[in-house]
């Protein structure tokens, strides 16, 4: 029989070990993006941030990939976050609980929807009805992607910002109500200011979605390697980096292969930045009301 | 009821009444005629004129004129939409469109009927705060509807149409002729073989970490650079996953062989994330309170933990992984170029095998509508994919309601 | 004390799934004497591969043929990796691709001809036929609406194969262009037959057996793409359709390659639309 002492400490070493090969994993995956990557960076350089792309020519500018990318992000925002707000506003201040505990979870579900679901629904459904709505030359457009990355984004942004008003202690609350204070006046000067940080949180996390956002975006955006022009034109086709991966990645030997991993370090380091900024502003959001509590 | 709300009542009625017809118009692409749309705002407009001119007598105060003000700036809009052209060919600007001009009417009878209805809660209450607390309220109501809507259109659509190709023969037989008809049988297995195997693989490495992670690390930088790893690793598309999953699974690990294994491997570095951070939080949920006690009471710390914090925050940890499996469920792109063809892989008979599943499935018959007749196994193949990835979301939930425990 | 027990039984649940799962992975690995043949590559050699496959694998019970597509490009790729036994490509495998294949097996399975097809609304509005000079204008933005050409007074909205392609690239080598002035990027024949379809006055090229219905072939130089056409060598756009291997096929690949080059096989390549190579 082992003793005790001694079972204890293989316990945590064997937890130990199990940590170390998670994150181990996780780096290995950094760095194996950054090697794959280097060729193509070494040999284009700043020719990767050109706006030529042309595969039989040996011209990969990314340009037109990575403004899609934000053009469509962008987009979608101005679509969900006004809805999303506005949604997450009534349900966690205004809907009664019965309403409430029906909606929450059904959102939270929506968010499950797979990604290909909502793209073969937006390309059979939504394409046809922009263009005859739209009068566009066809059924591809970068507005079909806003439209279809927008509601996915909503269930997210709707969640996250729920959770963040929530959060906003009774107290603060109580307090403006009780200076006389309305409701609407208490939400608009107290809770939503108070729930700030978290908020913007939701809507980073709901534009990192869009960014990220690959199989929905590749069957609608048209996957034209192109900046519209004028750039604002959301009735052109386009493409986005993730769709461009995605079509691409069939030609999986050779130099393009590391410039499409060039395009997955641009996706990462876009997204990294935004969970970053995302965490600093939700801890921020903790640190302010722990000590309340 | 006085007048004044009787009024007011009125105007949004009027209000509700055109923007439904104009949500209607845009939906259905009705061709609004500048008649209907005419009549509809100066409707507005002229109840904006009554209720002014009707507060500027009994009150005599700015508001009554604000109205008019309201009620003129909706009868202008209406005047000069006549000016309109049949067709507004933007390509002359060099933008890809040509609006034709009932898409404006509907969309404007959208607008300004919801901002009337608005607007109307002000002359209700008198111009008293409730007033604008109840029309902010309405507003979020509106933006609820209008987050519930695409959300309906999608579910109804899928079940409306999928529903019919649903059948016995669709769940049981392998796909026949591309597709038009057969079933889906073998993908259905690929994509439960799929979650198994990832499962498998992340559940004990996942749940391990957080372990360590939440009891046994000492808070410092390490912990942290750690933490903002797997964030950022849990951002990371799942098209990137897809990259890193074939060059270096399929290319390097596995010889070039596209398969179950790979795929797996692939979903459960996707579904890592999820897991470790679900099931931190679920430990750090437990408060400290009670591993103190039980270490006081002499328990060893394996003990503490797997007596004390491991039951009550099991099911946090389950509901967090149940969703990360859910999502890993549903995801093509990092299946695509690791796991899957088409057709003929069969039923899953190894880890070394190629497997069909049903995103990918839905892929591939999406890609051969029009040229095959295979609409119908498309809906059913999204409705299916649906009913098990929202399947797996709700049992998680149900999971936590059922399970939830408080402290 | 309820609380516990349930934690307890969904701990033991939980381990149960674990090890029946594990106990499945095991048993899985073991070989039940089933032999993967993998095809990938072009979406225009798909149908064949597919339908053939379909055939093939119900009369062998001990050989699986999996099909998918992904392009003509990663069908080759496919073969240089070794990801796949047979890479389908609907272009002639250019000489880089060679230099890496160093035992490469060709097998033509069938003839296609490129067939240019555009919407419904201008096919009715007279457009039933182009010359090789306006496909080319069309597709290098010199002519940008169809009245050019005598059709409707519309914007053409031109449809391209992804350079993956192998449609693409018998496009390109055929027409002599080198760069497009595309609206639209498809991956697939299909989806330029659809978006095509979807849209009233675009144009798009795909393989014969993609035409047809609501995507109406045009005649190129007043030839029509028929199989009698393009088996007479009138019509000028066809390209063979391959199977490419690394090293002679042996055992279950060479059983399905034979299949495929049988005459039962060649019927199936009439069949979906194509002209069988002898």
């Amino acid at each position: 029989m082992i003793s005790r002492r001694a079972k204890d400490k293989m316990v945590h070493y064997t937890f130990f070990g199990i940590a170390t090969v998670s994150v181990l994993i996780i780096f290995f995956i950094f760095i194996f993006l950054f090697v794959e990557a280097y060729p193509a960076i070494q040999r284009f350089g700043s020719e990767l941030l050109s706006r030529d792309w042309n595969v039989a020519r040996n011209q990969f500018g990314l340009l037109p990939a990575i403004f899609g990318s934000v053009l469509v992000a962008v987009g979608a925002l101005v679509v969900a976050v006004p809805l999303g707000l506005g949604a997450a506003i009534y349900l966690s201040e205004i809907a009664p609980n019965r309403i409430r505990v029906l909606l929450k979870p059904f959102i939270e579900l929506l968010a499950g929807i797979p990604s290909i679901v909502y793209g073969f629904i937006g390309a059979i459904l939504l394409g046809r009805f922009l263009y005859d709505t739209f009068g566009m030359r066809g059924t591809n457009s970068f507005l079909a992607g806003i439209l279809v990355l927008g509601v996915m984004a909503l269930p997210i942004i709707v969640s996250m910002s729920d959770d963040s008003l929530k959060a906003v202690p009774k107290d603060l609350k109580d307090a403006s109500l009780a200076l006389g204070a309305t409701k609407w006046q208490t939400i608009r000067k107290v809770t939503i200011p108070a729930a700030i940080s978290g908020i913007s949180s939701a809507v980073i996390m709901g534009m990192g979605r869009a960014i990220g956002e690959t199989m929905a975006v590749m069957l609608i955006i048209g996957s034209v390697m192109r900046i519209p022009v004028p750039f604002f034109d959301i009735f052109e086709s386009g493409n986005t980096l993730t769709a461009l991966i995605a079509v691409q990645m069939g030609e999986a030997h050779g130099i393009i292969i590391n410039v499409l991993f060039t395009a997955g370090i641009m996706l990462f380091t876009i997204v990294a930045v935004m969970s970053i900024i995302s965490d600093i502003l939700q801890k921020r959001t903790t640190d302010k009301f722990e000590g309340k509590r | 009821m006085n007048i004044r709300k009787l009024i007011s009542l009125w105007i949004f009625t009027v209000s509700t009444v055109v923007a439904i017809l104009g949500f209607w118009a845009l939906a259905t692409r009705m061709d609004v005629e500048y008649w209907m749309f005419f009549v509809a705002l100066t409707l507005i407009s002229a109840s904006y004129y009554l209720s002014g001119i009707y507060h500027h007598m009994t009150e005599k105060d700015m508001n009554g004129v604000f109205m008019l003000f309201y009620a003129s700036i909706v009868l202008m809009v209406a005047a000069f939409s006549f000016y309109l052209p049949e067709i507004l060919d933007m390509r002359q600007w060099e933008i890809n469109a040509r609006i034709p001009n009932f898409f404006f009417y509907s969309l404007s009878m959208l607008f300004l009927g919801i901002f009337s209805s608005y607007l109307s809660f002000r002359p209700f209450y008198n111009f008293k705060k409730e007033g604008a607390q109840m029309g902010a309220y309405y507003m979020l109501y509106i933006t609820m509807i209008f987050t519930l809507i695409p959300l309906f259109v999608i579910l109804f659509n899928i079940v409306y149409r999928g529903a019919g190709g649903i059948t016995w023969e669709f769940l049981t037989e392998d796909i026949i002729s591309m597709g038009e008809r057969g079933g889906v049988y073998p993908a259905i297995l690929g994509t439960l073989a799929l979650i198994l195997v990832t499962a498998v693989i992340v559940l004990p490495l996942g749940v391990g970490t957080a372990i360590y992670l939440a009891e046994y690390a000492r808070k410092g930088l390490a912990v942290r650079v750690i933490r903002t790893a797997v964030n950022i690793l849990q951002g990371t598309p799942s098209i990137v996953h897809g990259l890193f999953g074939y060059a270096f699974f399929v290319l390097i690990l596995f010889d070039g062989q596209k398969c179950l294994l790979a795929g797996a491997l692939t979903l459960a570095i996707l579904t890592l994330p999820i897991v470790i951070r679900s099931a931190e939080e679920a430990l750090n949920a437990v408060p400290g309170d009670l591993r103190d006690a039980s270490l006081a009471l002499g328990a060893s710390k394996w003990q503490t933990i797997k007596k004390v914090v491991l039951p009550p925050s099991l099911p946090g940890i389950l509901t967090g992984t149940v969703l990360g499996l859910g999502r890993a469920a549903g995801e093509t792109a990092p299946i695509m170029f690791t796991a899957v063809y088409f057709s003929g892989a069969g039923t899953p008979s190894s880890l070394l095998r190629p497997i069909q599943a049903l995103p990918y499935h839905l892929l591939s018959l999406y890609r051969l509508i029009g040229y095959r007749d295979v609409d119908l196994q498309a809906w059913a193949t999204a409705l299916l994919l649906l009913i098990i990835v929202l399947g797996v979301n709700v049992s998680a939930i149900i999971i936590r309601e059922k399970y939830r425990q408080r402290f | 004390m309820k609380m516990q027990k349930k934690s307890k039984m969904m701990v033991i649940g939980m381990i149960g799934i674990l090890l029946v799962a594990s106990v499945l992975m095991a048993g899985c690995t073991e070989d039940d004497g089933v032999n993967e043949v993998t095809v990938t590559g072009s979406s225009t050699n798909l149908p064949i591969a597919q339908m053939c496959a379909e055939e093939f694998n119900s009369e062998h019970d001990n050989i699986r043929v999996s099909v998918s597509g992904g392009g003509s490009g990663y069908g080759i790729s496919a073969i240089i990796e070794g990801t796949a036994d047979i890479g389908m490509s609907s272009r002639d495998i250019r000489q880089s691709e060679r230099d890496q294949i160093p035992d490469l097996v060709e097998y033509t399975i069938g003839i296609d001809g490129l067939a240019i097809i555009v919407s419904k609304p201008v096919y009715n509005a007279g457009i039933t036929g182009l010359t090789t000079q306006q496909v080319i204008d069309i597709y290098s933005g010199q002519t940008n609406n169809w009245n050019e050409i005598g059709g409707p007074d519309e914007d053409i909205y031109v449809v391209e194969r992804a350079e993956t392609s192998g449609t693409y690239g018998s496009f390109m080598d055929m027409m002599g262009l080198e760069e497009t002035a595309a609206h639209s990027t498809q991956l697939e024949n299909s989806d330029v037959r659809r978006t095509v379809t979807t849209s009233d006055y675009a144009i798009g090229y795909v393989g014969m057996a993609y035409t047809g219905g609501d995507a109406p072939a045009v005649s190129l130089d007043g030839v029509e793409p028929t199989v009698a056409n393009v088996q007479a060598g009138h019509y000028s756009l066809q390209r063979n359709l391959y199977f490419y291997l690394n090293g002679e096929p042996t055992g279950a690949v060479k059983e399905y390659v034979d299949f495929v080059m049988s005459s039962r096989g060649q019927e199936i390549v009439a069949e979906v639309g194509f002209i069988p190579a002898h």
